[in-house]
């Protein structure tokens, strides 16, 4: 590899950052289909969010586009929203079952 | 131009940090380290939110996840007495192994498409180079190019325009500089003040949802933490 293409390579641009976030999100799915625990579940949910959102701020800051910036307020927004919802409802588990396994989830009702 | 930036060496410092620190949060055992992982990825993709100028979100970041929501999830593994809970994170089933190879494969996919499929003078020509972007716009904003298909007599009224009279001269510096080639966004792009200015005119709608769905969750949640585990029909 020639010094030229090199620095292609480690020069840091909107390839760099999508590519970091598609290894988060995998990692994220990665996590959601492995984990039994529930709360693990909801972390690795997170996980996938964010990855989301560093998309939406570099393609923000290399489109030269702030909406980017506003879509990610309201991602933030929708994850705390979902995070304490999931966790409300893995507490409501715990108390029955006393533990967070999601195989005790397959018979929730109403 | 140095072979590698400052900017490049500290983005490959923190992306390696930030991919050791997500597959912790995956594959540590025990779900207070995964948490505490999950927490430092949050603060290291705060870092990368300053590097990509945009100091407010990285701010947000860094209270609302690594401090609320972190917190939330940390109080709540306390709550449990989950040291009874021996979780096999690693066995080699089929099942697993199809998992795994699922999970590869749509990274394998997303780096792919992250790498080769989008060009950054692609993305620059969609935008900066957009038909609806002139002048017009240019001077409305503070400099700060409006994108999209943004109707500018609804961005801001006569009132708000007015204050950016004074800044007439930057004005024509950045629409001179317009024609020339594709560049980076200057340095106060996605200050807190332009992206609040979006936020209550482009978006105030969809923020007022926002604040109907945080009220929402809130009931639900509170609705939820008080049955006495009556979630199920099975008795025990």
């Amino acid at each position: 590899m020639s010094q030229d293409s090199l620095q292609a390579f480690l020069h840091v641009g909107i390839n760099h950052y999508l590519v970091l976030s598609g290894i988060l999100f995998s990692i994220g799915v990665l996590g959601v289909l492995t984990r039994k625990n529930a709360i693990v579940i909801l972390m690795s949910i997170e996980l996938m969010l964010n990855a989301v959102n560093l998309d939406f701020v570099a393609f923000s800051r290399y489109g030269n586009n702030i909406d980017g910036q506003a879509m990610v307020f309201f991602v933030m927004t929708i994850a705390a929203a979902e995070a304490s919802v999931g966790l409300a409802i893995a507490v409501a588990v715990f108390k029955r079952f006393k533990e967070v396994n999601i195989s005790k989830f397959e018979n929730l009702k109403g | 131009m140095a072979f590698l930036t400052s900017e490049d060496i500290l983005f490959h410092f923190f992306a390696a940090a930030i991919v050791v620190s997500a597959l912790l949060v995956v594959f540590v055992s025990n779900p207070i380290y995964s948490a505490l992982f999950l927490a430092l990825t949050m603060s290291i993709l705060s870092i990368f939110f300053f590097m990509l100028h945009a100091p407010f979100v990285a701010v947000a970041q860094l209270t609302v996840y690594a401090g609320a929501v972190m917190v939330l999830f940390i109080m709540v593994v306390m709550l449990f007495d989950l040291k009874r809970e021996h979780e096999e994170v690693v066995k080699f089933s089929p099942v697993m192994i199809a998992k795994v190879t699922s999970a590869a494969l749509l990274c394998g996919f997303l780096i792919g498409v992250g790498w080769l499929g989008v060009n950054a003078t692609q993305v620059n020509a969609a935008t900066v180079l957009a038909p609806q972007v002139e002048a017009k716009d240019l001077d409305k904003s503070h400099g700060i190019p409006v994108m999209g298909p943004v109707n500018p007599d609804e961005d801001l009224t006569a009132a708000e325009e007015a204050n950016f009279v004074d800044s007439k001269d930057q004005v024509k510096k950045e629409a001179a500089l317009e024609k020339v080639e594709i560049k980076l966004p200057p340095d106060e792009f996605g200050s807190t003040a332009s992206l609040s200015k979006k936020l209550f005119s482009k978006y105030v709608f969809a923020f007022e949802a926002v604040s109907l769905l945080l009220l929402v969750a809130i009931v639900g949640s509170v609705a939820l933490a008080k049955s006495k585990g009556g979630t199920h029909h099975v008795s025990r």
